[in-house]
């Protein structure tokens, strides 16, 4: 195989530097080095590979850790010292008898004080995160009017609760592809909703996240399909990759013209340094013990159920995936807040802290956008339940409620927007989940008006005909 | 609450006419009592929003002015008209209008523009800033959108327009609206090739005349003398076969048809082929499953919660398409029945039940709540699928680039209004089947036990097997479990599938000798009671907002002629669209279809967006041609089986895939067809090869209990179906693994023309995953107990005809019988001579299983 490097012609092929580099497998570093042509490697390039920004980014990659059933703003992050006060009392008029399953207004049982020098009032729910309180920016004025979780989560996923439309991971791989060679441009970790959520739409099928599924729970079930090396031996599994490639490459040679050719040639050398890197990135015990235990996760890899998803997550990130969400569930507190929610929230609060002070600490931080949000909010309102008689948690409230975003060039240690003084609608600086999405691409370098799919005979944008990038968020 | 809240509810109002334009749509010009009225329609979500419009209204200052005309005018020209000038007629004048920007109907460039206003109505109440939308919208009022989309105004200016519209929104600016907002685009629409009906054409003179077999190939070749361009040679016939073969029934042709086409001198051999294709069961398996994609088939509601779970009886549906497609249906027979079976006349019980089944089409795409969202979405598959036009568009607005008006939205969709989804028994219309059902399901459980029983000895040995292969399990080092690997998985792996194939093969006896009776329900559509709906429409009259019915039609554009009549009294005109849309009359059905299977054929369609025929698709790459294509479609009784015979047997179809540098540098969209087009097998026909390599594929509909109990991927991957792809379920929540990674068809989404990725995911398919491997290993079984293979060598042939259709080079049977030697010598575990014999066949099958040859087809 170690013939020269040059063809006959005396330059330098693409495919014979393939040739050359497939016997070790080691070829994807060179492969860049050989274009001959523009096109020619325009048509050749998987659709996976970097692509370049609009404009210089500021993030250039995210982590999205969903929330399913929504955050109740009200016990976390919106302090409502007025909703506080009067805890008890009948909800105004003007409430307009937003649930009928809300009697009286409900306190949050929680102590709230200020943090940092920027002062944001945060609840001790989130002590540990409350430590980077100088870091976050608090988004309190989402709303839509979608209160059901199936479609709200379809909406804040894919911008349209109704129509089949790519996912916001999706449409961010699409337009900035992977910056691992190895690993895909969207991860999801554990997901839990419909496939749609996570799903490319319109977008190619490459774009649809990756799960990797039962993280933290199941141990010997490969997180996705035909990942390990199934009843062959590496070094069996090393000789058949060989001879594939081998007739892989006799069979493009027919047609030098044909990059789709080449594109399985590549697809065999990633797919097989993929079977490699996925074991290493999940094997969350290559670190440290003093990282294990930030994150919460004992010695033996037990620990909260967001502490391994976090920890991969910072993993996947590190080694050039665009886009990994992990995704929580427990949150559709209905009834019994008091005495649930410090429970649930200790499951993110310390690992979401030590995911921010980790990334920190690896110079991170500053271009990894952290998005911390759910389908909706809770309710100003107490729920209860006559029988048996439960105590009080907050209903769906879609009208305002709270995302956190971190790093990655937004505004630090601010507070933007704000629902009214009971907490249940946004009243001031009132933004969409579009808006959001097009925030996150200026962040990433991208105009969310030109970064654009043909579908349908249209040109389709992330966030559509609706939402626009809130400066305010930018640094 | 009269006031300023009260106007900003109403501009609310405009705002949601937009979306909500069926029912209960409030007079939104009307006084404050009026518009209170209808609000305690509207649902929850609606309501939440008044505290919101509360906090926002009551910030409001009504800062009224009294001044002079002339002071007003002053006014106007200092403050607004730049503002004006500079911020809005970019896309609000008639300018905007020439270069096809206008956006939103409104025409700010004229006082009688601004007046007016624009689609989602007025947006100028003079006297009144709160109760004009143009402020809200300058105010960016999140409730009503925000203006200029570039970014919002400062305050001063949009206080001064709070203070011009306070003076009476005093404007000098003479005249009449430049020009009628959309009449001149639709006008010029109407005039697009794709309106008017299709004209034959006399096939154009060419210089090489002894070169076309048929008149596609003189229209072909006209265009490429024309360009300069020359046709490469001829294909060998050994691709040609394959390439027939995976295109018009989606499997390989087997070594012995291989060796007869050979073999067979006759000029009339190719004809012969192409003949006995389109007479197999296969050819609808294949062709079924191209519509299927185009209207977005699937086994389950592909929702969540209440909209997740199987459609019962779906696969009628499928059933019925791949019979069709064998029986070559005429083609407005088939669109017909889709649109309006249940309607149609009926010489039989069993066409009745067709008829019905037929409109199931009409029952895919995903499970919606809202049932008119579910039946706007009905209306749009039906356009894109039937005509290639976005009908939904114009559900909001006129269309933006297409003559398709709200009008006839309002119109079109009336016609469905009227019927809706339902399960029936068709013997008795009444019924719902709602009891048969349930019976059926009860049945059903003898059968899904043993399946679940195999599934969870699958799991068992899945979890067993994760834990002694690749240290994914982060319990372990790499180290640890590589010393664990050896020998005692071998045997452990061994006897569990073993074990696994004792099971499997008695589910499967269970399922063929299945007595389970199938209740004759169908999915499909009912007509509801008469006297039909119309949908209403707000129109603007002097006064204010009045709702008008729209009687039920057709869509303008897509009638040429006299549409047949519909009662309105009594007839939804379901059946007369049904009627319509296989008329010579329409100007798009033929077209669309013979586009369709042009591109199935040729790998591009003449119009490349095989889903759009409006202005915002492809032109075509050879209009005279898809016409005279399209009125013979028509005049030969819309078969497709005789359109496909025509374009095969053409000489163009039958070209090579070879590349000329020439040609490419003067055909740089590569849509001229000097040679054939090399194309990626869709990832139904690359299973359907694995399976037909293997000799393991099993032909015809697997039985009906196996489909229904395998509504479930855990099942279907225990029971490891060997029957085509086509048949397997499609589950909208669970997509197969193979359907993922080899671009299947969303069934979501309208898809006419599937992606071809090459994505690593395919390579760990192709290497890991349990279909190959299994296939790989039946695969060697069969060519060591193949009689008629005598030695390794025969063997490598044989391998290679089965999985290539083609006989290996001297250098490739030397090549793959060192590979088997090495793989023994080194074999990894202790084991039996024949156990590595095999063994190493299945890791050679497995790798040629794998190779870009097999899944391209030239």
């Amino acid at each position: 195989m170690n013939t020269n490097v040059t063809d006959d012609s005396g330059s330098v092929t693409r495919r014979r530097m393939l040739q050359q580099a497939t016997a070790g497998f080691g070829s994807v570093a060179l492969a860049a080095m050989a274009h001959e042509n523009a096109k020619a490697e325009e048509a050749r390039r998987s659709p996976l590979d970097p692509k370049p920004t609009h404009f210089p980014a500021k993030a250039k990659r995210v982590v999205y850790i969903q929330l399913r059933g929504g955050l109740s703003s009200l016990d976390t992050f919106d302090y409502k010292p007025e909703l506080n006060r009067r805890g008890g009392e009948e909800p105004p008029s003007w409430a307009g008898g937003a649930t009928n399953k809300s009697p009286k207004l409900f306190a949050s049982p929680f102590r709230w004080s200020r943090h940092g020098e920027s002062g944001l009032w945060i609840s001790e729910c989130f002590q540990h995160t409350a430590h980077h309180a100088d870091d976050l920016c608090v988004v309190s004025s989402l709303n839509h009017d979608i209160a059901d979780h199936v479609l709200g989560a379809l909406y804040v996923h894919t911008g349209d609760a109704r129509n089949p439309r790519p996912s916001f991971g999706s449409w961010i791989s699409y337009g900035l592809g992977s910056e691992a060679q190895d690993l895909p441009g969207f991860v999801v970790v554990n997901p839990a909703d419909a496939p749609a959520n996570y799903g490319s739409g319109f977008l190619p099928d490459v774009f649809t996240a990756t799960p990797l599924r039962e993280i933290g729970r199941t141990a010997g079930v490969s997180p996705i399909p035909d990942l390990a090396i199934n009843r062959r031996t590496f070094e069996q599994q090393r000789r058949q990759l060989a001879l594939i490639q081998e007739q892989n490459r006799r069979y493009a040679e027919l047609s030098p013209e044909d990059d789709r050719l080449d594109a399985v040639i590549e697809s065999y050398e990633r797919g097989f340094l993929m079977q490699q890197a996925y074991p290493e990135v999940l094997n969350l015990f290559q670190e440290s013990r003093a990282t294990l235990e930030m994150y919460g996760l004992k010695e033996n890899g037990s620990g909260s159920r967001v502490a391994q998803q976090a920890l991969l997550a910072r993993r996947l990130l590190e080694r050039g995936v665009r886009f990994v969400q992990i995704c929580d569930g427990g949150w559709d507190t209905h009834f019994n807040l008091a005495a649930d929610y410090p429970g649930l929230t200790g499951g993110l609060d310390k690992p979401l802290a030590a995911l921010l002070t980790d990334l920190k600490n690896r110079g991170m931080f500053d271009d990894t956008l952290v998005v911390v949000g759910g389908e909706f909010g809770r309710s100003p309102g107490g729920e209860i339940r006559a029988t048996p008689p439960t105590p009080p948690g907050r209903d769906h409230n879609c009208r305002g409620f709270t995302w956190i975003l971190a790093g990655g060039g937004v505004k630090k240690g601010i507070k933007y927007g704000a629902t009214d003084e009971l907490g249940y609608a946004a009243v001031e600086n009132p933004c969409k989940l579009h808006d959001i999405y097009a925030t996150m691409l200026h962040l990433l370098g991208m105009d969310h008006r030109r970064m654009t799919y043909r579908y349908a005979g249209r040109d389709f944008t992330l966030p559509d005909v609706h939402g626009d990038v809130i400066r305010e968020l930018v640094t | 609450m009269p006031g300023p809240m009260q106007a900003l509810l109403d501009n609310l109002d405009i705002l949601e006419s937009g979306s909500k334009s069926f029912a209960g749509n409030p007079p939104r010009a009307g006084a404050d009592a009026i518009g209170l009225k209808w609000r305690h329609d509207l649902p929850t979500n609606h309501r939440l929003l008044l505290p919101i419009a509360v906090l926002a209204g009551l910030s409001l200052a009504s800062d009224c002015l009294a001044q002079s005309d002339a002071t007003g005018i002053e006014f106007f020209e200092k403050k607004i008209r730049p503002v004006l000038v500079e911020h809005c007629y970019e896309c609000h004048s008639a300018e905007a209008v020439e270069n096809k920007k206008l956006k939103g109907g409104l025409l700010l460039d004229s006082r009688e523009g601004l007046r007016q206003g624009g689609d989602s109505g007025p947006v100028l109440v003079p006297g009144d800033s709160n109760k004009s939308l143009l402020l809200s919208l300058l105010r960016n009022d999140p409730k009503v959108g925000k203006m200029p989309p570039k970014g919002k105004l400062p305050d001063e200016i949009i206080a001064d327009f709070e203070k011009w519209i306070e003076l009476g929104a005093p404007d000098p600016r003479e005249g009449k609206i430049a020009t009628d907002k959309y009449k001149v685009d639709f006008d010029e629409a109407r005039g697009r090739w794709a309106f008017q009906l299709p004209k034959r054409s006399a096939p154009p003179a060419v210089n090489r005349s002894a070169w076309p077999r048929n008149d596609i190939d003189r229209f072909l070749l006209a265009k490429q003398e024309e360009l300069g361009l020359k046709s490469v040679a001829d294909v060998e016939p050994r691709i040609l076969l394959r390439r027939l073969y995976f295109d018009l029934i989606g499997l390989p042709p087997s070594p012995e048809q291989i060796a007869d086409f050979l073999n067979d001198p006759s000029p009339q051999a190719v004809e012969r082929v192409v003949d006995e294709l389109l007479k197999s069961p296969r050819f609808g398996e294949r062709w079924a499953r191209h519509w299927l994609d185009v209207v977005r088939y699937g086994d389950d509601k592909g929702g969540g919660g209440f909209n997740s779970g199987p459609v019962p009886f779906a696969w009628r549906y499928r059933q019925y398409v791949i019979d069709s497609f064998n029986e070559d249906k005429p083609y407005d027979r088939f669109v017909a029945e889709q649109i309006a079976g249940d309607l149609l006349p009926h010489s039989d019980e069993e066409s009745r039940m067709n008829g019905m089944i037929a409109t199931g089409m009409q029952t895919m795409g995903p499970a919606i709540g809202n049932p008119e969202e579910k039946l706007d979405e009905r209306v749009d598959v039906l356009g894109r699928a039937v005509w290639g036009m976005s009908i939904g568009c114009a559900r909001c607005h006129d269309h933006k680039f297409d003559p398709i008006y709200r009008q006839d939205y309002a119109a079109f969709v009336g016609v469905f209004m009227n019927s809706k989804v339902a399960m029936r028994l068709p013997s008795a219309e009444d019924q719902d089947g709602a009891i048969a059902n349930k019976e059926f399901e009860a049945a059903l459980k003898i059968y899904l036990k043993p399946l679940q029983g195999l599934a969870q000895l699958q799991k068992d040995a899945r979890s067993r097997m994760g834990r002694m292969a690749i240290p994914y399990v982060p319990s372990m080092t790499e180290e640890e479990l590589l010393a664990r690997v050896p020998d005692k998985s071998q045997v452990v792996v061994r006897q569990q599938s073993e074990g696994i194939a004792k099971a499997r093969d008695q589910v499967v006896e269970l399922f063929k000798k299945s007595e389970l009776v199938i209740p004759p329900l169908v999915i499909g559509i009912k007509e509801e009671t008469s006297p039909p709906r119309m949908m209403q429409l707000d129109k603007k009259s002097e006064k204010g907002i009045v709702k008008t019915g729209v009687p039920r039609g057709m869509i303008r554009v897509m009638v040429h002629g006299e549409f047949p009549e519909i009662d309105q009294k009594t007839q939804s005109g379901r059946l007369q669209v049904a009627e319509w849309a296989g008329s010579d009359r329409h100007p798009l059905t033929a077209r669309v279809m013979v586009n369709r299977v042009w591109r199935h054929l040729f790998g591009r369609g003449i119009v490349a967006s095989v889903d759009t025929f409006g202005a915002t698709g492809d032109p075509p790459s050879h209009p005279e041609l898809l016409d005279t294509l399209a009125v013979e479609f028509m005049s030969e009784g819309w078969s497709v089986k005789k359109l496909i015979r025509k374009i095969v047997l053409s000489r163009s179809y039958q070209l090579a895939t070879v590349h000329d540098p020439s040609n490419a540098d003067k055909d740089v969209d590569d849509k001229y067809y000097w040679r054939g087009r090399r194309r990626r097998l869709e990832a139904e026909a690359i299973r359907d090869a694995l399976l037909a390599a293997s000799s393991n594929l099993e032909l015809g509909p697997p039985p009906i209990a196996m489909q229904v109990a395998t509504l479930d991927a855990e099942m279907l991957d225990a029971l490891d179906d060997r029957h085509r792809t086509v048949y397997l379920p499609s589950l909208r929540n669970n997509v197969q693994p193979l359907m993922r990674t080899f671009d299947g068809a969303d069934p979501l989404l309208v898809t006419g023309a599937r992606g071809s990725t090459n994505v690593p995911t395919q390579a760990l398919f192709m290497l890991n995953s349990n279909l190959v491997l299994r296939q790989a290993r039946r695969m060697a079984e069969h060519l060591l107990s193949d009689a008629q293979s005598a030695d390794d060598a025969a063997r490598i042939e044989r391998m290679y005809l089965l999985a290539l259709g083609r006989s290996p080079n001297e250098k490739e049977v030397q090549n793959h019988l060192v590979f088997l030697k090495d793989w023994r010598e080194d074999y990894a575990f202790p084991a039996e001579e024949s156990t590595q014999i095999r063994d190493s066949w299945a890791a050679l099958c497995q790798a040629i299983l794998a190779t870009a040859e097999f899944r391209y087809v030239e």
